[in-house]
């Protein structure tokens, strides 16, 4: 803003100081120079004829100017003004202007008539004939209004704008009022004036809020403010664009640029003291010293503006760019050495807000040193359009060796014409880099120290010819999952027969008659040991009780109750074979008798009994334990 | 009885085939060892790739093919081999330290994520033993608790207290071994780990050509795999990151 205000203070300078020479410009022209020039030239323009009056509204009683212009020639020969009812001629003056811009001639004749209305009321002053080189020309009947003199009065006290807005007043061209954020937007204020203005001092600038703005510099290196000549309602106005600026709306919504306001000195009363003035105040006038100067406040309201903002969903990478842009993108080298650097130059162009443009980013795969980008922007605001070039500048050292892609960028800006966003991409750029990398500065010191420590070189290699063939892994192997089946087998065998022996012991008759045959068998060769003693008793004795016991057993009954008559019926009853019985019997009356009868027997018969007691032994274990 | 003679005939053949061809490998890896000691490590590097197309393998063959892929500047290669090595001789003093070196002039610093406590623990229990060594141990750890447990069946005459004392020892050794064992084959059988062999390797987001670019890292970085999408391969880095690349450009250890 103080920026602003600066360039506003130097504009003023320049503006209001030429104005003046300017003024003082045409009218030495008129003296000197056109009078002098004016035979030589004056030929070949089209010639128009206008008139006009300077105030559309008059009162009775004041004088009012009617101008007639002839533009094209300076040669008017006559001017025949038909007689107008209830107008009074005052006065009369002529200027000449000549110019001559880019060698064409442009010459004009002014011819302005002081008149007075008597009587209130519509007025039409008729067209005037001119004649210019010889020709007849007509002007335009003009229309004017007569008002009385009271009603004019109460705003000629009170100098203020408003009296004055038809001799000086601001009119505002906004290019557009219904814009997107981030869109441009042109406001110029253009000052219109027909009462000799001078000293124009802004005296409230405009202030637009949520506004990027871009002040146009309306004199472009010359020295004085130009101005056109604008016909409306009737009057010819000098036309000075006093400023100019792009607006880029920063945010939604309806926004305002504020009022503008400037303050000038008109010289008004001119026409009213030219009545019967002196030479020197005629003189005076003539150079624009004289006259009633009056301070006048002239206001441009302030502009709204309806913001939109911009339609959703946003591309990614959207920075808020808007207008019409072009991306260029250039790589300087495509084939470098590991270390070198290369550069990537990314240049944004176009018409918008280029301010908002951000840097573009550049990813870069791994392996690349990037450094800070160096952003240049360049603005120009030449013709009232905001444009320039938005340009980022990587320089980029490779460090590694290989063939790269990279990935291409990209810019999204929003075109509020067509109200669409817009992605471009650049080009994706191959870079080949040559060599090894130089030892990046990013090694450790430790990992170099560790090298110098071992050498920097590997170890030998290992002689030992361990070779195999397609070496099966041990947890795919057969021989490590069998490896535990023995001592697993040899286990379930433990177990099995601990089962059984158990089982055994469980089943009292079933064990009794699984040992019958052992037990009875150790007893025999106890009772033989005997016998060899030759100690009849006690092998008779054993003898007895080994098959006793032997048949208890294998029977499973009480084997001490066992009377002869009993294991008679026993044996029977179990089916055992009568020979066998009866044998068995005859060993135990045999064994009875011996035991308690003092005669001893022959060795040979003792054997006998002793055989005879295995026989049956042997002979019953076959039989089966219960049937 | 034609079977019989012709099994048997095949029992016969078969070892001494075998020692034939073996004689010829061992003859070979000489060869190879020489061209390395000459100086030819492209020589040697061939005869050391004949015997591995030809189905050998051992922690020397994986060793020396290291050492001269080293040798011939090829980094990745290099740290692929000695990984192919610690697999089989993992605490090998020489592997060790040419390991370390090779990872030195890696050009990837990729700072590892930090494991999880439990996770580094188990490594490091699983690190200590080769499988072998625990596949022994769980073998005789066994046979020892079945002896124990016979005896005590068998009500030998021996200390009571010190033979039960024994099987729940034993017991406990078996478990860990058998435990440790199972966890180790697991792991081996498990873990798909790979080197980056191709000098620069872009990893992409997805598996095409065209896919963004995340991460571009280069030869000798290990990554573990995660899965195989036609020839794409989704491999993870040290850091956690993830990304596809081609399976041409990394190799299984």
């Amino acid at each position: 803003m103080i920026q602003h205000q600066k360039s506003m203070h130097v504009f003023h300078r320049k503006w209001h100081e030429p104005l003046e020479t300017f003024w003082h410009g045409v009218r030495c022209y008129v003296l000197f120079v056109a009078l002098i020039a004016l035979p030589v030239i004056g030929m070949a323009q089209d010639i128009s004829v206008r008139a006009s009056v300077t105030e559309p509204v008059v009162t009775v009683g004041e004088p009012f100017e009617y101008v007639i212009e002839i533009q094209g020639s300076v040669n008017v020969e006559s001017v025949q003004m038909a007689k107008v009812p209830r107008v009074e001629k005052q006065g009369e003056s002529q200027s000449t202007s000549v110019s001559i811009v880019n060698g064409k001639v442009s010459q004009s004749r002014i011819i302005s008539y002081t008149l007075v209305a008597t009587s209130e009321g519509k007025l039409t002053i008729p067209a005037a004939t001119v004649k210019v080189e010889g020709k007849l020309y007509q002007t335009n009947p003009v229309e004017l209004t007569v008002v009385k003199a009271a009603a004019q009065a109460q705003n000629g006290s009170a100098v203020s704008g408003n009296s004055y807005s038809d001799l000086v007043f601001i009119k505002p061209v906004v290019s557009k009022t219904k814009l997107y954020v981030g869109e441009a937007t042109t406001v110029t204020y253009k000052l219109y004036e027909r009462a000799d203005i001078s000293n124009v001092v802004v005296e409230k600038d405009v202030k637009p809020e949520g506004f990027w703005v871009e002040e146009i510099d309306l004199q472009q290196g010359r020295s004085s403010v130009p101005h056109t000549t604008e016909f409306l309602n009737g009057a010819l106005y000098r036309v000075y664009t006093v400023k100019k600026m792009v607006l880029f709306p920063t945010r939604a919504g309806i926004l305002t640029n504020g009022t503008y306001k400037l303050n000038c000195d008109a010289l008004l009363t001119k026409i009213k003291q030219q009545r019967g003035r002196t030479l020197l105040e005629d003189f005076d006038a003539f150079f624009g010293t004289l006259g009633k100067k009056v301070k006048i406040d002239v206001v441009a309201p302030e502009i709204k503006f309806e913001v939109m903002p911009l339609p959703e969903p946003k591309p990614l990478g959207f920075s808020g760019a808007v207008g019409k842009y072009t991306l260029s993108a250039t790589l300087d080298k495509s084939k470098v050495k590991a270390g070198q650097p290369i550069t990537f130059r990314f240049t944004v162009a176009g018409e918008g807000n280029i301010a908002a443009v951000l840097p573009i980013q550049l990813d870069l795969p791994e392996g690349f040193e990037k450094y800070e980008p160096k952003v240049e922007e360049n603005i120009s605001r030449h013709g009232g359009v905001v444009s320039g070039t938005k340009t980022t500048e990587y320089v980029v050292i490779p460090r590694v060796g290989g063939k790269f892609e990279i990935e291409p960028v990209s810019f999204s800006f929003f075109d509020p014409e067509k109200g669409e966003y817009k992605t471009l991409l650049s080009p994706r750029f191959e870079i080949e880099v040559e060599g090894e990398a130089i030892v990046s500065a990013a090694t450790p010191m430790a990992d170099r120290q560790t090298l110098a420590k071992t050498g920097g070189d590997i170890r030998f290699i290992k002689t030992q010819d361990d070779l195999k063939y397609r070496p099966v892994p041990i947890y795919q192997s057969v021989w490590f999952y069998s490896s535990f089946l023995l001592p697993l087998a040899a286990l379930l065998f433990v177990l099995v027969r601990k089962q059984q022996q158990e089982k055994l012991q469980n089943n009292v008759a079933l064990a009794r008659a699984y040992r019958a045959s052992p037990e009875a068998k150790k007893r025999l060769k106890l009772a033989s040991e005997l016998l060899k003693q030759n100690k009849q008793k006690e092998f008779f004795a054993e003898l007895e009780q080994t098959l006793v016991k032997f048949i208890g057993n294998k029977f499973n009954t009480d084997d001490l109750a066992l009377t002869k008559e009993e294991l008679r019926s026993l044996l029977q009853e179990k089916k055992v074979a009568p020979a066998t019985v009866e044998k068995c019997l005859k060993i135990l009356e045999k064994s009875e008798y011996y035991r308690y009868a003092p005669t001893s027997q022959t060795q040979d018969d003792l054997n006998a009994v002793l055989h005879d007691a295995e026989q049956v032994i042997s002979e019953l274990s076959e039989h089966p334990t219960s049937s | 009885m034609l079977i019989c003679a012709v099994c048997v005939g095949l029992i016969g053949l078969l070892p001494l085939k075998l020692w034939a061809a073996e004689d010829d490998a061992k003859q070979l890896f000489k060869e190879a060892n020489q061209c390395y000691q000459d100086g030819k490590f492209n020589d040697a590097l061939e005869r050391y790739k004949k015997l591995e197309s030809l189905g050998y393998q051992s922690g020397a063959l994986y060793y020396n093919m290291g050492n001269t892929y080293y040798k011939l500047g090829a980094i990745g290669y290099a740290i692929l081999y000695y990984e192919r090595a610690a697999k089989l001789i993992g605490n090998d003093e020489d592997l060790i330290a040419n390991l370390e070196l090779a990872r030195m002039r890696t050009k990837d610093r990729i700072q590892e994520l930090p494991p999880f406590l439990l996770e580094s623990i188990v490594e490091r229990w699983l690190g200590i033993f080769s499988l072998t060594g625990v596949a022994v141990g769980t073998v005789v750890a066994f046979y020892l608790l079945m002896a124990i447990a016979i005896a005590r069946l068998q009500k030998l005459p021996l200390n009571p207290t010190l033979m039960q004392v024994g099987f729940y020892v034993t017991l406990v050794i078996t478990l860990f071994f058998a435990i440790t064992f199972g966890a180790k084959s697991y792991h081996d059988a498990q873990r798909a780990e790979a080197i980056v062999v191709s000098p620069t390797l872009n990893l992409k987001s997805e598996p095409k050509d065209e896919a963004k670019t995340i991460l571009t890292v280069h030869d000798g970085l290990k990554v573990s795999i995660m899965r195989q999408l036609g020839e794409w391969l989704e491999v993870r880095l040290p850091n956690g990151d993830k990304g596809w690349a081609k399976s041409t450009d990394i190799a299984q250890i």
